[in-house]
């Protein structure tokens, strides 16, 4: 008895408190309007007018925090009261055991008190049970108001964003009609409003429906538990009654089931919303809409974004559809890594007795030893990079680190230390898809580059500049973009001590080598460092661009216009050089998609190799030396870049003599370059057998869909089907496979010895 | 772009070159190749352009041994004068270039002292650019983007034979042999250059079939392709065989350079119709003669090499009797600074100066030393002539041509050609 009522005390005052405090906590934030404004201000009208919306909608956000509050009291009591019923049910059901017992024993001395207590615990029960139906309804008639009560806060923000979104537009125009040099980012503020209301609208929904499945919930419990009682109540006012609010909890269960299936489809409408909404906010490209969305592009962004795959990895990313897929290829470290380990093995050292041996040959020969475990060893690094570019599940991430191979290029030849050049390659693989800020940190932190461009020579009185103009030129702004010959002399002195170990293959400043003076780089004064040097340099508009139209050309094609490289440099600068937006960007771009850009690059010789593979379905048993070997033949050398200027794509691929390279050398990865499971060379048989052809002519088509980003000319298409022959009936296949494997690998080699096969 | 479509059966045919019998079983592709072999052009002049990748020092190549200025720049790297190979008595070669002097004493190599451009660029890429474009702004490998001797190649042949202009050796194709209807073509080595997919007539014939050029619209570098594949396959007998069967007594230095400029000697004495030639030196090699450090230890190892390869070259079209027809010159994408740096190198400067030889020229020393005293603001040597009065030179008076249209401006007119 005693807890009972105590209990009823704490409940009221519960609620009682709550409420207060929610009414308190929303008037103290609902202060009136700041008065600072300067009259004379042409946005004073739009500002005043924001503020008095922005000060209703916090007062309406506390309103509806304290509807939450005394909800989630209410509930919580509900559920407390629910508990306590079903105490009292086992206590009532544990009295008549009992008294059960005492009969059957015929402890008639027992029965009256036994009977007493039953009774009692009937009493108590019956009481716990109106209660709970009391305050069940009570939390149920909160989670209404919760469900009804979002409109006002809805308005309420709605006129606070418009307000807003006036005063910001009309400030962008401003500083538009001005040409401000912030108008730009005066007009991404319009935007990003743009963006946190497509969040809004999308994030409602989610909201509400979290409380309407935590409703449902509820509601089933009290009716169950209100079935429950009903079985064991005897008095028939009192089981009418838990009938009734057993079918009133249900069709509340039922209504708000509605209510979360709804949200769900808002909350999935708002979604893809948000990506040309966030494309906008950062300035970027106009996205492509997600309904042109086919197979073809689905295969052209696995190809760039990628190195390609079988048709049925395109179709995957098919129906992902773009946003999704796009996502997928880029958060590419939601995949697990390739299990691919490569384990680097330090630089040899000379022995300085070495030196004081007077046999040349001697010591030529101990030279000669220390070059063959380094060079055996960049052998073993650009197979096992080739094998993931083949096998990873990541393709992205080596695709990008091949782009900033080629971009931040160093030359084995030159660098002469397989153990500094592994640790360079895996700077470009940690940050593929990080920062390009953190990656032009390392490089000038990198001891592969110091070395090839002489930055161990580079010190204080005497300036080395070779890598101080490379940084400049090629690496961060672009030749001629925005530095002078001077600004070149001065970052060289900035990078003055920045050098490495030549025993342990680590960076080292040395400090007594470092011009510790004042130096003018980009006009700013200052005893730069070469870490003040990267700062510089990412402060200049020019290295955005730079960056962005290296990757535009990279993955897209070559010339773009300047306002697509100002709307990707937007996305970097905007998002501080971070690269996973901009890469999003730019693959949901319209402009990717575009019929300039599709099939427009001509492949690289890694691209055509590993593409071929992939689009093969060809992923074990495969000869990397092989690999390795015929992309050299076509001009390519992994980390042996040409020059500092990396490699130079497009038509530079092709002249007759690496045309030939590249068919002959194709053709012959396809017979021999990979053997599995029994079969020598990429096994066409079982892709073809998926593709569930039926014939000559099938297999063609389905091979030239699996290999070809478009259709041949009826011409060339009649030609391989000529080509191929007559094959045996469908079902005959699998028992001739040994015939027909080196028929169907004579004609990928014919149709990758096309033109058209040349290019992505 | 200009397209072109193959020759057909019939069109050999109707020219009557007495294939017919030869006709019959060879594939369309190489017939044409057999045609195309019944047009060398006899004395026609041919011109060899070699790039001494990377920028070497001019200042060590063709010493001033007589300026005090000269040692001072110079306190390490300096050619002491008596080991100079003097030419006057201003300037004289590097000990490691003694066919070069060989050659001036026997009347036929000139050096152009001083040139460069006006708003010179000091980056190895763009630097090249120019000088193969001959003018600024003109980006490699970009639709519609030519070189000097690919417009003059266009202008001397009315053809489109893809063998006009050749660039051997490992690297892409230059700018600098780039036409419009003369795209070039890159050779290595005869074995590399044919299709190995399937040589049984069947497949020799569908792959020529589908190495046509596309009917459609395709994309630029796609025709760009097709037009590449169709000239490779034309070309692939002739070069091929020329390459492989080139015998020579002649030992030339077992380098890349060394092997590509004896191909195209090979080329040229086999009667190859051929107007222009090019090779590189140093291409890929630690960074050729782009010598910021060690520069007292690179650069002999590049020069003799270079000396060697000349010498050798020079023999062997002489045996010929080709060494007349054909005139040599040597570029770079720049020279190299007055001052020497801490690293016992040298960096990126200004002017430098050619050499040209063979066919036409008159011994000499041309142009005029740049002053070591009076250097520009960044410490270079100040140009005193435009290169490009080298090429109008060549264009001129040794291959009879206009040089204003393909150069793209009026140049003088220099007096090494007799």
């Amino acid at each position: 008895m005693c807890t009972c009522l105590s209990w009823k005390t704490v409940r009221a005052g519960v609620i009682a408190a709550l409420c207060l405090l929610a009414v308190w906590t929303a008037r103290s934030f609902a202060v009136p309007a700041e008065t600072g404004l300067e009259d004379d201000s042409p946005f004073a009208k739009a500002e005043s007018e924001w503020t008095d919306a922005r000060a209703k909608e916090l007062a309406a956000s506390e309103d509806y925090d304290s509807y939450q509050m005394s909800h989630a009291a209410a509930r919580e009591i509900a559920r407390s009261e629910r508990q306590r019923v079903d105490r009292e049910m086992q206590r009532v059901k544990a009295a008549e055991s009992a008294l059960k017992a005492a009969v059957d024993a015929k402890r008639e001395s027992e029965l009256d008190a036994l009977r007493a207590e039953l009774d009692e615990r009937w009493t108590t029960f019956r009481k716990a049970t109106d209660q709970m139906l009391e305050d069940s309804r009570i939390s149920t008639k909160a989670s209404e108001e919760v469900l009804i009560g979002d409109a006002d806060i809805q308005a309420k923000m709605a006129l606070s964003r418009e307000a807003e979104q006036r005063l910001l537009e009309a400030k962008a125009a401003a500083a538009e009609k001005a040409n401000a040099p912030d108008a730009l980012n005066a007009r991404l503020a319009v935007k990003q409003l743009e963006l946190l209301r497509g969040m809004e609208a999308h994030q409602w929904p989610i909201l509400r429906g979290h409380w309407a499945a935590e409703f449902v919930d509820d509601a089933h419990q009290a009716a169950s538990l209100a079935k429950k009682i009903e079985e064991m109540e005897t008095d028939a006012e009192r089981k009418k009654a838990l009938t009734q609010f057993a079918a009133e909890q249900e069709t509340k269960q039922a209504e708000t089931a509605k209510v979360v299936a709804e949200t769900q489809k808002r909350a999935a409408a708002a979604e893809p919303k948000l990506y040309a909404l966030r494309a906008a906010a950062h300035g970027g490209l106009p996205l492509l809409p997600p309904e042109e969305w086919d197979y073809a592009k689905a295969r052209h962004l696995l190809v760039r974004a990628g190195f390609g795959g079988t048709p049925d990895e395109v179709e995957k990313l098919h129906k992902m559809g773009l946003y999704k897929a796009v996502d997928y290829l880029v958060e590419y470290y939601r995949q697990p890594g390739a299990n691919i380990a490569f384990d680097p093995v330090p630089p040899l050292r000379g022995d300085p007795l070495h030196a004081r041996m007077t046999v040349r040959t001697m010591t030529d020969r101990a030279v000669s030893q220390r070059r063959a475990v380094e060079r055996g060893q960049v052998g073993a690094l650009r197979q096992a990079w080739l094998r993931r570019m083949v096998e990873s599940p990541r393709p992205l991430q080596d695709k990008l680190a091949l782009f900033w191979h080629g971009l931040f290029a160093s030359q084995d030849s030159v660098v002469q230390n397989s153990y500094t050049l592994h640790k360079q390659i895996q700077l470009f693989r940690e940050h593929a898809a990080g920062n390009y800020g953190a990656m032009l940190y390392g490089i000038v932190h990198d001891p592969a580059m110091l070395r090839y461009l002489d930055n161990n020579q580079n010190v204080k009185g005497q300036p080395n500049e070779n890598l101080a103009r490379e940084i400049l030129e090629l690496f961060s702004m672009g030749v001629d973009q925005g530095y002078t010959e001077k600004d070149i002399i001065e970052a060289a002195r900035a990078l003055t001590g920045y050098t490495y170990d030549d025993a342990t293959g680590a960076f080292q400043y040395v400090r007594a080598l470092h011009d510790d003076t004042e130096k003018t780089i980009f006009g700013q004064s200052g005893n730069w460092t070469g870490d003040d040097l990267v700062r510089l340099i990412l402060e200049r508009p020019e290295t955005s661009a730079f960056i962005a139209k290296r990757l535009f050309e990279y993955f897209a094609r070559q010339d773009p216009e300047p306002e697509i490289i100002g709307s990707l440099a937007t996305v970097l600068r905007v998002n501080q050089y971070d690269l996973e937006p901009m890469l999003k960007n730019l693959f949901m771009s319209a402009e990717f998609y575009s019929p300039r850009t599709m099939g427009s690059q001509i492949k690289s010789p890694v691209e055509l190799v590993v593409g071929m593979y992939r689009d093969l379905g060809v992923r074990q048993g495969v000869n990397y030396g092989a690999i390795d070997g015929s992309i050299q033949q076509m001009g390519m050398q992994l980390l042996e870049p040409p020059d500092v200027k990396g490699w130079r794509y497009g038509r530079a691929w092709i002249n007759s003599q690496r045309l030939f390279s590249r068919y002959n050398a194709t053709a012959s990865l396809v017979r021999t370059g990979a053997t599995a499971g029994g079969q020598t060379g990429a096994d066409v048989f079982a892709l073809v057998q998926k593709g569930g052809c039926q014939d000559a002519s099938q297999v063609v088509d389905f091979l030239v869909k699996a290999c070809l980003l478009r259709p041949l000319t009826p011409e060339k298409r009649a030609e391989l089907v000529n080509y191929l022959g007559e094959l045996p009936p469908a079902p005959e296949w699998e028992a001739k496979r040994a015939e027909l494997l080196p028929r169907l690998q004579s004609l990928v080699v014919l149709m990758i010895s096309t033109p058209e096969y040349q290019m992505l | 772009m200009n397209t072109r479509t193959i020759a057909t059966r019939r069109e050999i045919l109707t020219h009557g070159l007495g294939l017919v019998g030869l006709g019959a079983t060879l594939p369309d592709f190489l017939l044409r190749s057999a045609l195309a072999s019944k047009k060398a052009d006899g004395e026609a002049p041919i011109v060899v352009a070699l790039l001494l990748t990377g920028g070497p020092d001019g200042l060590s190549l063709a010493p001033p041994y007589r300026n005090d200025d000269y040692y001072r720049n110079r306190k390490v790297l300096g050619i002491p004068a008596s080991d100079v190979l003097k030419l006057n008595d201003e300037v004289g070669l590097h000990p490691k270039l003694p066919f070069l002097k060989r050659l001036y004493d026997e009347g036929s190599f000139a050096a152009v002292l001083g040139t460069s451009y006006p708003n010179f660029n000091l980056s190895h890429f763009t630097g090249r650019e120019i000088w193969e474009a001959a003018k600024a702004g003109v980006a490699a490998g970009r639709p519609g983007a030519t070189g000097w001797l690919g417009r003059w190649v266009d202008h001397a042949c009315a053809d489109a034979e893809p063998t006009r202009n050749v660039a051997v050796g490992p690297g892409t194709l230059p700018l600098l042999l780039t036409g419009l209807s003369h795209p070039g073509l890159g050779f290595v080595s005869p074995d590399s250059f044919r299709y190995h997919g399937d040589r049984s007539e069947q497949g020799l014939k569908a792959y020529a079939k589908l190495n046509e050029s596309p009917r459609e619209t395709a994309a630029d570098d796609l025709q760009f392709i097709t037009r590449t594949a169709v000239d490779a396959n034309s070309a692939s007998a002739r070069l091929g065989e020329l390459a492989e069967r080139y015998e020579t007594p002649v030992t030339y230095p077992d380098t890349q350079f060394g092997s590509s400029v004896r191909t195209i000697a090979g080329f040229i004495n086999g009667g190859l119709d051929a107007r222009a030639y090019y090779a590189a030196q140093g291409i890929a090699v630690f960074g050729g003669y782009d010598t910021h450090a060690d520069q007292a230890k690179r650069l002999p190892v590049l020069l003799t090499e270079l000396n060697d390869t000349l010498a050798a070259f020079h023999e062997d079209l002489t045996r010929c009797g080709n060494a007349t027809r054909v005139l040599t010159f040597t570029y770079s994408e720049f020279g190299r600074r007055a001052t020497e740096n801490f690293s016992g190198g040298t960096d990126h400067g200004q002017a430098q100066p050619m050499f040209v030889m063979g066919g036409g020229v008159k011994s000499g020393v041309y142009g005029v030393q740049p002053s070591l005293t009076d250097l520009d603001e960044r410490g270079n040597l100040r140009l005193t002539v435009d290169f490009r009065a080298v090429y109008a030179t060549i264009l001129e008076k040794y291959l009879k041509a206009p040089s204003e249209p393909i150069l793209g401006g009026r140049y003088p007119v220099l007096d090494f050609i007799g």
